[in-house]
Protein backbone atom coordinates (compact mmCIF):
# COMPACT_ATOMS: atom_id res chain seq x y z
CA UNK A 1 0.00 0.00 0.00
CA UNK A 2 2.97 2.33 0.53
CA UNK A 3 3.53 4.59 -2.43
CA UNK A 4 7.28 4.94 -2.37
CA UNK A 5 8.48 1.50 -1.31
CA UNK A 6 10.68 1.20 -4.37
CA UNK A 7 11.87 4.80 -4.66
CA UNK A 8 15.47 3.81 -3.83
CA UNK A 9 15.95 1.53 -6.83
CA UNK A 10 18.38 2.79 -9.49
CA UNK A 11 16.76 3.09 -12.89
CA UNK A 12 16.40 5.58 -15.76
CA UNK A 13 12.92 6.46 -14.43
CA UNK A 14 14.12 6.91 -10.84
CA UNK A 15 16.97 9.22 -11.88
CA UNK A 16 14.64 11.45 -13.96
CA UNK A 17 14.30 15.00 -12.60
CA UNK A 18 11.03 15.08 -10.62
CA UNK A 19 9.71 18.25 -12.26
CA UNK A 20 10.20 16.91 -15.79
CA UNK A 21 8.98 13.47 -14.71
CA UNK A 22 5.74 14.89 -13.25
CA UNK A 23 5.17 17.05 -16.32
CA UNK A 24 5.75 14.07 -18.63
CA UNK A 25 3.74 11.51 -16.67
CA UNK A 26 0.73 13.76 -16.02
CA UNK A 27 0.78 14.75 -19.70
CA UNK A 28 0.97 11.09 -20.67
CA UNK A 29 -1.90 10.15 -18.35
CA UNK A 30 -4.13 12.89 -19.76
CA UNK A 31 -3.29 12.02 -23.38
CA UNK A 32 -3.83 8.29 -22.72
CA UNK A 33 -7.32 9.04 -21.38
CA UNK A 34 -8.31 10.59 -24.71
CA UNK A 35 -6.96 7.96 -27.09
CA UNK A 36 -9.44 6.19 -29.39
CA UNK A 37 -7.53 5.06 -32.44
CA UNK A 38 -6.11 1.52 -32.78
CA UNK A 39 -2.55 2.78 -33.53
CA UNK A 40 -2.57 5.23 -30.60
CA UNK A 41 -3.86 2.49 -28.32
CA UNK A 42 -0.99 0.25 -29.43
CA UNK A 43 1.47 3.08 -28.73
CA UNK A 44 0.20 3.70 -25.18
CA UNK A 45 0.21 -0.05 -24.42
CA UNK A 46 3.83 -0.36 -25.55
CA UNK A 47 4.93 2.85 -23.79
CA UNK A 48 3.30 1.90 -20.48
CA UNK A 49 4.85 -1.59 -20.60
CA UNK A 50 8.26 -0.04 -21.34
CA UNK A 51 7.80 2.37 -18.41
CA UNK A 52 7.32 -0.60 -16.07
CA UNK A 53 10.34 -2.33 -17.63
CA UNK A 54 12.62 0.73 -17.35
CA UNK A 55 11.26 1.60 -13.91
CA UNK A 56 12.56 -1.78 -12.64
CA UNK A 57 9.70 -2.07 -10.16
CA UNK A 58 9.12 -5.65 -8.94
CA UNK A 59 6.67 -7.29 -11.34
CA UNK A 60 4.85 -9.04 -8.49
CA UNK A 61 4.07 -5.69 -6.84
CA UNK A 62 2.92 -4.17 -10.15
CA UNK A 63 0.57 -7.10 -10.84
CA UNK A 64 -0.77 -6.89 -7.27
CA UNK A 65 -1.50 -3.18 -7.80
CA UNK A 66 -3.42 -3.98 -10.98
CA UNK A 67 -5.85 -6.33 -9.18
CA UNK A 68 -8.60 -3.75 -8.35
CA UNK A 69 -8.66 -2.54 -11.95
CA UNK A 70 -8.77 -6.10 -13.22
CA UNK A 71 -11.78 -6.86 -10.99
CA UNK A 72 -13.61 -3.78 -12.30
CA UNK A 73 -12.89 -4.70 -15.90
CA UNK A 74 -14.04 -8.31 -15.37
CA UNK A 75 -17.47 -6.91 -14.42
CA UNK A 76 -17.51 -4.03 -16.91
CA UNK A 77 -16.38 -5.91 -20.03
CA UNK A 78 -19.33 -8.38 -20.28
CA UNK A 79 -21.87 -5.71 -19.20
CA UNK A 80 -20.82 -3.30 -21.95
CA UNK A 81 -20.43 -6.09 -24.54
CA UNK A 82 -23.95 -7.41 -23.84
CA UNK A 83 -25.85 -4.12 -23.45
CA UNK A 84 -24.31 -1.59 -25.84
CA UNK A 85 -26.63 -2.22 -28.80
CA UNK A 86 -25.70 -2.03 -32.49
CA UNK A 87 -24.44 -4.83 -34.72
CA UNK A 88 -24.80 -8.30 -33.17
CA UNK A 89 -21.76 -10.54 -33.76
CA UNK A 90 -22.86 -13.51 -31.66
CA UNK A 91 -26.20 -14.61 -30.33
CA UNK A 92 -27.14 -17.33 -27.84
CA UNK A 93 -30.82 -17.44 -26.88
CA UNK A 94 -31.74 -14.03 -25.49
CA UNK A 95 -28.09 -13.04 -25.08
CA UNK A 96 -26.60 -10.87 -27.84
CA UNK A 97 -22.96 -9.86 -28.03
CA UNK A 98 -22.49 -6.49 -29.73
CA UNK A 99 -19.51 -5.43 -31.83
CA UNK A 100 -19.66 -1.82 -30.52
CA UNK A 101 -19.68 -3.08 -26.95
CA UNK A 102 -16.58 -5.22 -27.41
CA UNK A 103 -14.72 -2.34 -29.12
CA UNK A 104 -15.72 0.20 -26.42
CA UNK A 105 -14.86 -2.19 -23.56
CA UNK A 106 -11.48 -2.99 -25.16
CA UNK A 107 -10.65 0.70 -25.65
CA UNK A 108 -11.59 1.49 -22.03
CA UNK A 109 -9.55 -1.47 -20.75
CA UNK A 110 -6.40 -0.52 -22.71
CA UNK A 111 -6.65 3.14 -21.66
CA UNK A 112 -7.25 2.20 -18.02
CA UNK A 113 -4.36 -0.29 -17.91
CA UNK A 114 -1.97 2.18 -19.54
CA UNK A 115 -2.91 4.99 -17.15
CA UNK A 116 -2.73 2.79 -14.05
CA UNK A 117 0.67 1.41 -15.11
CA UNK A 118 1.98 4.97 -15.59
CA UNK A 119 0.55 5.95 -12.17
CA UNK A 120 2.22 2.94 -10.52
CA UNK A 121 5.57 3.79 -12.10
CA UNK A 122 5.37 7.50 -11.23
CA UNK A 123 4.40 7.04 -7.58
CA UNK A 124 6.54 3.92 -7.18
CA UNK A 125 9.68 5.62 -8.39
CA UNK A 126 9.41 9.00 -6.63
CA UNK A 127 8.82 9.87 -3.00
CA UNK A 128 5.54 11.72 -2.40
CA UNK A 129 7.24 14.73 -0.81
CA UNK A 130 9.43 15.11 -3.92
CA UNK A 131 6.35 14.88 -6.18
CA UNK A 132 4.61 17.56 -4.11
CA UNK A 133 7.67 19.79 -4.23
CA UNK A 134 7.81 19.31 -8.00
CA UNK A 135 4.10 20.15 -8.30
CA UNK A 136 4.66 23.36 -6.33
CA UNK A 137 7.05 24.30 -9.15
CA UNK A 138 3.97 24.10 -11.43
CA UNK A 139 2.15 26.56 -9.13
CA UNK A 140 0.11 24.02 -7.15
CA UNK A 141 -0.65 25.98 -3.91
CA UNK A 142 1.70 24.99 -1.03
CA UNK A 143 -1.40 24.58 1.19
CA UNK A 144 -2.59 21.75 -1.05
CA UNK A 145 0.75 19.97 -0.97
CA UNK A 146 0.90 20.42 2.83
CA UNK A 147 -2.59 18.86 3.16
CA UNK A 148 -1.59 15.95 0.89
CA UNK A 149 1.60 15.24 2.84
CA UNK A 150 -0.07 15.50 6.25
CA UNK A 151 -2.92 13.25 5.12
CA UNK A 152 -0.48 10.66 3.76
CA UNK A 153 1.39 10.62 7.05
CA UNK A 154 -1.79 10.13 9.13
CA UNK A 155 -3.46 7.54 6.90
CA UNK A 156 -1.02 4.87 8.11
CA UNK A 157 -1.36 5.93 11.73
CA UNK A 158 -5.16 5.69 11.55
CA UNK A 159 -5.11 2.34 9.78
CA UNK A 160 -3.08 1.05 12.73
CA UNK A 161 -5.45 2.75 15.21
CA UNK A 162 -8.52 1.36 13.46
CA UNK A 163 -7.09 -2.17 13.51
CA UNK A 164 -6.36 -1.81 17.23
CA UNK A 165 -9.91 -0.56 17.92
CA UNK A 166 -11.45 -3.38 15.88
CA UNK A 167 -9.32 -6.02 17.62
CA UNK A 168 -10.14 -4.60 21.06
CA UNK A 169 -13.86 -4.60 20.27
CA UNK A 170 -13.76 -8.16 18.95
CA UNK A 171 -11.92 -9.31 22.09
CA UNK A 172 -14.70 -7.74 24.16
CA UNK A 173 -17.16 -9.89 22.23
CA UNK A 174 -18.65 -7.33 19.84
CA UNK A 175 -19.66 -8.56 16.41
CA UNK A 176 -18.49 -6.10 13.78
CA UNK A 177 -18.96 -5.63 10.04
CA UNK A 178 -21.66 -8.30 9.97
CA UNK A 179 -24.42 -6.42 8.22
CA UNK A 180 -26.96 -3.84 9.30
CA UNK A 181 -27.77 -5.77 12.53
CA UNK A 182 -24.36 -4.94 14.05
CA UNK A 183 -23.95 -1.56 12.43
CA UNK A 184 -24.13 0.40 15.70
CA UNK A 185 -21.03 -1.34 17.09
CA UNK A 186 -19.02 -0.58 13.98
CA UNK A 187 -20.16 3.05 13.80
CA UNK A 188 -19.15 3.54 17.45
CA UNK A 189 -15.63 2.54 16.48
CA UNK A 190 -15.66 4.91 13.51
CA UNK A 191 -16.85 7.76 15.73
CA UNK A 192 -14.12 6.98 18.28
CA UNK A 193 -11.56 7.19 15.48
CA UNK A 194 -13.01 10.48 14.18
CA UNK A 195 -13.19 12.12 17.63
CA UNK A 196 -9.62 11.05 18.43
CA UNK A 197 -8.47 12.45 15.07
CA UNK A 198 -10.28 15.75 15.74
CA UNK A 199 -8.61 16.08 19.13
CA UNK A 200 -5.27 15.08 17.67
CA UNK A 201 -5.55 17.67 14.87
CA UNK A 202 -5.34 20.51 17.40
CA UNK A 203 -2.31 18.96 19.13
CA UNK A 204 -0.62 18.38 15.77
CA UNK A 205 -1.18 22.03 14.80
CA UNK A 206 0.38 23.34 18.03
CA UNK A 207 3.32 20.93 17.70
CA UNK A 208 3.87 21.99 14.09
CA UNK A 209 3.60 25.66 14.99
CA UNK A 210 6.28 25.25 17.66
CA UNK A 211 8.51 23.75 14.96
CA UNK A 212 8.02 26.82 12.79
CA UNK A 213 5.17 25.65 10.52
CA UNK A 214 3.86 28.59 8.54
CA UNK A 215 1.34 26.99 6.21
CA UNK A 216 3.69 25.15 3.87
CA UNK A 217 6.11 22.28 4.38
CA UNK A 218 9.76 22.68 3.50
CA UNK A 219 11.90 19.80 2.34
CA UNK A 220 15.63 19.56 1.94
CA UNK A 221 17.23 18.80 -1.40
CA UNK A 222 17.05 20.61 -4.67
CA UNK A 223 16.28 19.67 -8.24
CA UNK A 224 18.83 19.47 -10.99
CA UNK A 225 18.15 18.80 -14.64
CA UNK A 226 20.67 16.66 -16.52
CA UNK A 227 20.80 16.47 -20.31
CA UNK A 228 19.48 12.87 -20.13
CA UNK A 229 16.34 14.14 -18.39
CA UNK A 230 15.73 16.55 -21.25
CA UNK A 231 16.21 13.69 -23.74
CA UNK A 232 13.69 11.48 -21.87
CA UNK A 233 11.13 14.29 -21.77
CA UNK A 234 11.85 15.09 -25.42
CA UNK A 235 11.10 11.47 -26.41
CA UNK A 236 7.76 11.69 -24.64
CA UNK A 237 6.90 15.01 -26.28
CA UNK A 238 7.50 13.33 -29.67
CA UNK A 239 5.24 10.43 -28.56
CA UNK A 240 2.52 12.94 -27.51
CA UNK A 241 2.82 14.70 -30.89
CA UNK A 242 2.53 11.37 -32.77
CA UNK A 243 -0.53 10.32 -30.74
CA UNK A 244 -2.25 13.70 -31.25
CA UNK A 245 -1.42 13.56 -34.97
CA UNK A 246 -2.88 10.02 -35.29
CA UNK A 247 -5.99 11.03 -33.35
CA UNK A 248 -6.53 14.13 -35.49
CA UNK A 249 -6.17 12.09 -38.67
CA UNK B 1 -18.57 4.84 -6.37
CA UNK B 2 -15.71 6.24 -8.40
CA UNK B 3 -15.45 6.60 -12.14
CA UNK B 4 -12.31 4.85 -13.35
CA UNK B 5 -9.67 5.99 -15.79
CA UNK B 6 -10.40 5.55 -19.47
CA UNK B 7 -14.21 5.57 -19.25
CA UNK B 8 -15.09 9.23 -19.69
CA UNK B 9 -15.13 11.56 -22.63
CA UNK B 10 -12.10 13.96 -22.66
CA UNK B 11 -14.35 17.03 -22.47
CA UNK B 12 -15.97 15.73 -19.28
CA UNK B 13 -12.55 15.01 -17.71
CA UNK B 14 -11.31 18.53 -18.48
CA UNK B 15 -14.61 20.09 -17.35
CA UNK B 16 -14.35 18.09 -14.12
CA UNK B 17 -10.86 19.45 -13.45
CA UNK B 18 -12.02 23.03 -14.11
CA UNK B 19 -14.98 22.68 -11.71
CA UNK B 20 -12.82 20.93 -9.10
CA UNK B 21 -10.26 23.76 -9.35
CA UNK B 22 -13.05 26.29 -8.69
CA UNK B 23 -14.27 24.34 -5.64
CA UNK B 24 -10.76 23.87 -4.27
CA UNK B 25 -9.91 27.52 -4.97
CA UNK B 26 -13.01 28.68 -3.09
CA UNK B 27 -12.15 26.42 -0.16
CA UNK B 28 -8.50 27.56 -0.12
CA UNK B 29 -9.57 31.19 0.24
CA UNK B 30 -11.22 30.32 3.58
CA UNK B 31 -8.38 28.14 4.91
CA UNK B 32 -6.52 29.41 7.96
CA UNK B 33 -3.21 27.96 9.11
CA UNK B 34 -4.79 25.93 11.90
CA UNK B 35 -7.27 24.42 9.43
CA UNK B 36 -4.52 22.68 7.44
CA UNK B 37 -3.80 20.06 10.10
CA UNK B 38 -7.53 19.71 10.88
CA UNK B 39 -8.44 19.05 7.23
CA UNK B 40 -5.54 16.62 6.82
CA UNK B 41 -5.94 14.67 10.04
CA UNK B 42 -9.75 14.42 9.85
CA UNK B 43 -9.49 13.75 6.10
CA UNK B 44 -7.10 10.86 6.83
CA UNK B 45 -9.52 9.46 9.44
CA UNK B 46 -12.39 9.64 6.92
CA UNK B 47 -10.21 7.94 4.30
CA UNK B 48 -9.44 5.11 6.70
CA UNK B 49 -13.10 4.83 7.76
CA UNK B 50 -14.10 4.46 4.13
CA UNK B 51 -11.90 1.34 3.92
CA UNK B 52 -14.38 -0.50 6.15
CA UNK B 53 -16.66 -2.84 4.24
CA UNK B 54 -20.16 -3.67 5.54
CA UNK B 55 -21.64 -7.03 4.66
CA UNK B 56 -25.10 -6.51 3.16
CA UNK B 57 -26.72 -9.76 2.06
CA UNK B 58 -24.29 -11.63 -0.20
CA UNK B 59 -22.51 -8.43 -1.13
CA UNK B 60 -20.55 -5.76 0.73
CA UNK B 61 -20.44 -1.98 0.49
CA UNK B 62 -17.73 0.40 1.52
CA UNK B 63 -18.65 3.79 2.89
CA UNK B 64 -17.92 7.15 1.25
CA UNK B 65 -19.03 9.27 4.26
CA UNK B 66 -19.44 12.35 2.04
CA UNK B 67 -22.39 13.63 4.09
CA UNK B 68 -20.45 13.32 7.34
CA UNK B 69 -17.38 14.97 5.78
CA UNK B 70 -19.61 17.88 4.73
CA UNK B 71 -21.05 18.27 8.23
CA UNK B 72 -17.66 18.10 9.96
CA UNK B 73 -15.49 20.10 7.56
CA UNK B 74 -18.09 22.38 5.95
CA UNK B 75 -16.68 24.59 3.20
CA UNK B 76 -13.29 22.81 3.52
CA UNK B 77 -14.76 19.42 2.67
CA UNK B 78 -13.76 19.68 -1.01
CA UNK B 79 -10.09 19.82 0.07
CA UNK B 80 -10.40 16.66 2.17
CA UNK B 81 -12.40 14.93 -0.57
CA UNK B 82 -9.92 15.65 -3.40
CA UNK B 83 -7.07 14.52 -1.12
CA UNK B 84 -8.89 11.30 -0.20
CA UNK B 85 -9.74 10.56 -3.83
CA UNK B 86 -6.15 11.26 -4.89
CA UNK B 87 -4.84 8.69 -2.41
CA UNK B 88 -7.51 6.16 -3.38
CA UNK B 89 -6.44 6.61 -7.01
CA UNK B 90 -2.70 6.25 -6.41
CA UNK B 91 -2.73 3.72 -3.56
CA UNK B 92 -5.63 1.42 -4.47
CA UNK B 93 -6.28 2.47 -8.09
CA UNK B 94 -9.96 3.11 -7.34
CA UNK B 95 -11.02 5.99 -9.53
CA UNK B 96 -8.08 7.47 -11.36
CA UNK B 97 -5.93 10.50 -11.97
CA UNK B 98 -7.61 11.46 -15.26
CA UNK B 99 -11.05 11.33 -13.58
CA UNK B 100 -9.92 12.89 -10.28
CA UNK B 101 -11.55 16.21 -11.16
CA UNK B 102 -14.91 14.68 -12.07
CA UNK B 103 -14.93 12.37 -9.04
CA UNK B 104 -14.10 15.18 -6.63
CA UNK B 105 -16.90 17.36 -8.04
CA UNK B 106 -19.33 14.43 -7.77
CA UNK B 107 -18.46 14.03 -4.08
CA UNK B 108 -17.80 17.65 -3.07
CA UNK B 109 -21.01 19.23 -4.37
CA UNK B 110 -23.31 16.84 -2.42
CA UNK B 111 -21.08 17.29 0.67
CA UNK B 112 -21.43 21.08 0.45
CA UNK B 113 -25.19 20.84 -0.11
CA UNK B 114 -25.51 18.57 2.95
CA UNK B 115 -23.47 21.06 4.99
CA UNK B 116 -25.65 23.99 3.86
CA UNK B 117 -28.94 22.25 4.69
CA UNK B 118 -27.68 20.75 7.96
CA UNK B 119 -26.36 24.14 9.05
CA UNK B 120 -29.79 25.67 8.41
CA UNK B 121 -31.57 22.85 10.28
CA UNK B 122 -29.09 23.02 13.17
CA UNK B 123 -30.03 26.65 13.86
CA UNK B 124 -33.74 25.74 14.07
CA UNK B 125 -33.63 22.39 15.90
CA UNK B 126 -31.84 21.37 19.06
CA UNK B 127 -33.19 17.85 19.60
CA UNK B 128 -30.36 15.34 19.08
CA UNK B 129 -32.53 12.48 17.80
CA UNK B 130 -34.29 14.67 15.24
CA UNK B 131 -31.02 16.21 14.07
CA UNK B 132 -29.50 12.74 13.68
CA UNK B 133 -32.42 11.48 11.61
CA UNK B 134 -32.22 14.55 9.36
CA UNK B 135 -28.44 14.08 9.04
CA UNK B 136 -29.00 10.46 8.01
CA UNK B 137 -31.61 11.41 5.41
CA UNK B 138 -29.37 14.17 4.03
CA UNK B 139 -26.43 11.81 3.82
CA UNK B 140 -28.46 9.20 1.96
CA UNK B 141 -29.72 11.91 -0.38
CA UNK B 142 -26.13 13.07 -0.99
CA UNK B 143 -25.28 9.58 -2.24
CA UNK B 144 -28.40 9.51 -4.41
CA UNK B 145 -27.50 12.93 -5.88
CA UNK B 146 -23.95 11.79 -6.54
CA UNK B 147 -25.27 8.59 -8.12
CA UNK B 148 -27.68 10.50 -10.38
CA UNK B 149 -24.80 12.71 -11.56
CA UNK B 150 -22.61 9.63 -12.28
CA UNK B 151 -25.48 8.04 -14.21
CA UNK B 152 -26.08 11.20 -16.25
CA UNK B 153 -22.35 11.47 -17.05
CA UNK B 154 -22.10 7.79 -18.05
CA UNK B 155 -25.37 8.03 -20.02
CA UNK B 156 -24.09 10.96 -22.07
CA UNK B 157 -20.56 9.54 -22.44
CA UNK B 158 -21.79 7.12 -25.08
CA UNK B 159 -24.66 4.82 -25.96
CA UNK B 160 -22.45 1.82 -25.18
CA UNK B 161 -22.14 2.78 -21.51
CA UNK B 162 -25.87 2.98 -20.73
CA UNK B 163 -26.15 -0.64 -19.56
CA UNK B 164 -23.14 -0.12 -17.33
CA UNK B 165 -24.74 3.06 -15.95
CA UNK B 166 -27.85 1.11 -14.88
CA UNK B 167 -25.77 -1.64 -13.25
CA UNK B 168 -23.68 1.02 -11.49
CA UNK B 169 -26.78 2.68 -10.05
CA UNK B 170 -28.32 -0.60 -8.84
CA UNK B 171 -25.10 -1.79 -7.18
CA UNK B 172 -24.57 1.56 -5.44
CA UNK B 173 -28.22 2.20 -4.56
CA UNK B 174 -27.90 0.12 -1.38
CA UNK B 175 -24.99 2.37 -0.35
CA UNK B 176 -27.38 5.32 0.10
CA UNK B 177 -29.35 3.35 2.70
CA UNK B 178 -26.28 2.10 4.60
CA UNK B 179 -24.64 5.53 4.47
CA UNK B 180 -27.81 7.16 5.82
CA UNK B 181 -27.98 4.77 8.78
CA UNK B 182 -24.25 5.11 9.52
CA UNK B 183 -24.37 8.93 9.40
CA UNK B 184 -27.48 9.11 11.61
CA UNK B 185 -25.83 6.96 14.31
CA UNK B 186 -22.50 8.81 13.95
CA UNK B 187 -24.10 12.28 14.24
CA UNK B 188 -26.10 11.16 17.27
CA UNK B 189 -22.89 10.03 19.00
CA UNK B 190 -20.93 13.12 17.92
CA UNK B 191 -23.68 15.45 19.17
CA UNK B 192 -23.62 13.70 22.54
CA UNK B 193 -19.83 13.34 22.93
CA UNK B 194 -18.08 16.06 20.93
CA UNK B 195 -20.47 18.51 19.20
CA UNK B 196 -17.52 20.89 18.61
CA UNK B 197 -16.55 18.57 15.76
CA UNK B 198 -19.48 19.79 13.69
CA UNK B 199 -18.94 22.89 11.62
CA UNK B 200 -22.50 24.05 12.41
CA UNK B 201 -21.78 23.92 16.19
CA UNK B 202 -18.63 26.01 15.73
CA UNK B 203 -20.52 28.57 13.61
CA UNK B 204 -23.37 28.93 16.07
Amino acid sequence: MDLDNYSNIKSPIHSWDARLKCFTFFGYILISAFVDNFYSLTIITVVSTLLVFFGRLPLKSVIKSLKPLLLLLIIMFPVISLTSGGEVIYSYGVIDVYRNGIITASVISIRAFSIVLATIVLFGSTRLNIIMKALEFFKIPPTISAIFLFTYRYIFLYIENLNKLLTAAKLRGYRLLHGIKHIKNTVSILVTLLIRSYEQSERVFYAMRLRGFSGSLRSIGSFSIEWLDVVKTGIFIIIFAVIIWIELL
Amino acid sequence: MHISDGILDPKICIGGYVLAACLVGAALKKVKQEDITKISVIGAAFFVSSLIHFKVGFSSVHLTLIGLVGMVLGIHSSLAIITGLFFQAVMFHHGGLSTLGVNSVLFSVPALIVYGIFNFVYKKLKKVSLLSIIAGILSGMAIVLSLICVMVILYFSGEELRGFAYLFSISNGILALVEGIVTAIAIMQILKIKPQMLQSYRHN
